[in-house]
């Protein structure tokens, strides 16, 4: 049974994941929405219209912007604080056994094999997108050529959510090593 | 290569549920009150025109959710195997409440004009969805505990080593 502490530890982990994934959904969903489905939804209307409706739609989404961006470098930030072991690699014994008693699949894991550099391009790729999002939304005007910013961020956006699923795959293959390395000691014993 | 298509599996599957999440989203709350100021006709025109074109994002999104779903539960039924009343429980729930939203979107993005009901059941559906996406993030919070259980600390592993028949460790490892 775990203490009280641990049980709101536990939910408070549980519930920035869940505002995590929200806020990544409203942000790629609403850059698609916004570049691609409502310039052909308003393609028949007068230019000035057209311009309007844009400069509305941003007024609004950009609240949703800083909301999510905000929400995404706290609970980004809850995240890696609670796999920070695994990231440095302190959590399982991935390096302790001597290579003498290592079987050969068990040896040191390259970089690719180690979730903490997945989780910096990650983090590093998903702080780039939210600095272009922001530069997108701040001001009265949008910069030159929003369009083709937001196409370059709705690529970098899906490039973070396939970094974030690597990191995610990597850690639990770290898990599987280190139940490895378990059973090759208590084979020793 | 089967470790990149459970990855790829992963990401087509978060890609299509943030498509479809926040392509509800904006069309349930932002292009509303984008469209404020257009006269009524204008804006069922427009509203027309994005229902056609966010109908063809829907049903792809369905598709690769039902697709890269069916493969992720193969590939983790072992998992939720650890924890039966647990896992199987969310997992049960996040299938059916998808089912669910899938059953609803299609209806409401039916035929050519929209329902009287569509923005009651597009704020429904956005709701529901906010609850699948809970379900599968706890799902897979629990399935990391689980399987996490098992992989001792690096102090453990270290006393289990001390204590085995084994060489010596060398410093810094």
């Amino acid at each position: 049974m775990d203490s009280p502490l641990t049980d709101i530890l536990n939910l408070i982990t549980l519930l920035s994941r869940w505002i995590h994934i929200v806020c990544t959904t409203l942000l790629v969903g609403g850059t698609l929405f916004y570049e691609m489905v409502v310039p052909i939804a308003i393609d028949d209307l007068k230019h000035e219209v057209q311009l309007a409706v844009f400069a509305r739609a941003r007024w609004v989404f950009r609240w949703i912007v800083w909301l999510s961006a905000g929400l995404l470098l706290l609970t980004g930030l809850v995240a890696s604080r609670s796999h920070w072991t695994n990231y440095t690699g302190e959590a399982y014994a991935l390096r302790v056994l001597p290579p003498a008693t290592q079987p050969a699949d068990l040896t040191v894991p390259t970089a690719a094999q180690r979730s903490g550099w997945w989780w910096a391009a990650h983090s590093s790729c998903g702080a780039l997108t939210i600095i272009i999002a922001l530069f997108l939304t701040f001001g009265n005007r949008p910069p030159d050529r929003p369009v083709q910013w937001m196409r370059l961020n709705l690529v970098l956006l899906m490039i973070v959510i396939f970094l974030g699923s690597v990191t995610g795959h990597v850690r639990l293959a770290e898990i599987d090593r280190a139940k490895a390395i378990v059973k090759a000691i208590d084979a020793h014993r | 290569m089967l470790g990149i298509l459970i990855v790829l599996s992963r990401w087509i599957h978060v890609i299509s549920a943030a498509l479809a999440i926040g392509g509800v989203f904006f069309l349930r709350v932002v292009l509303p009150i984008s469209l404020r100021a257009l006269s009524p006709e204008i804006q069922s025109d427009v509203i027309a025109n994005v229902r056609r074109v966010f109908k063809i994002v829907v049903h792809a999104s369905i598709t690769l959710l039902l697709l890269s779903g069916i493969f992720n539960t193969i590939q983790n039924w072992e998992a939720y195997k650890l924890n039966r009343a647990v896992m199987h429980g969310l997992w049960g729930m996040h299938l059916l409440l998808a089912l669910i939203v899938f059953a609803i979107s299609l209806i409401t993005l039916a035929g050519k004009t929209p329902r009287p009901s569509g923005k009651r059941l597009m704020a429904i559906n956005l709701g529901l969805l906010m609850i699948v996406v809970a379900l599968a993030s706890t799902l897979k919070y629990a399935r990391d505990r689980e399987v996490g259980k098992d992989a001792r600390s690096r102090e453990n592993i270290r006393h289990l080593i001390d204590t085995a028949v084994v060489p010596p460790l060398p410093e810094g490892r």
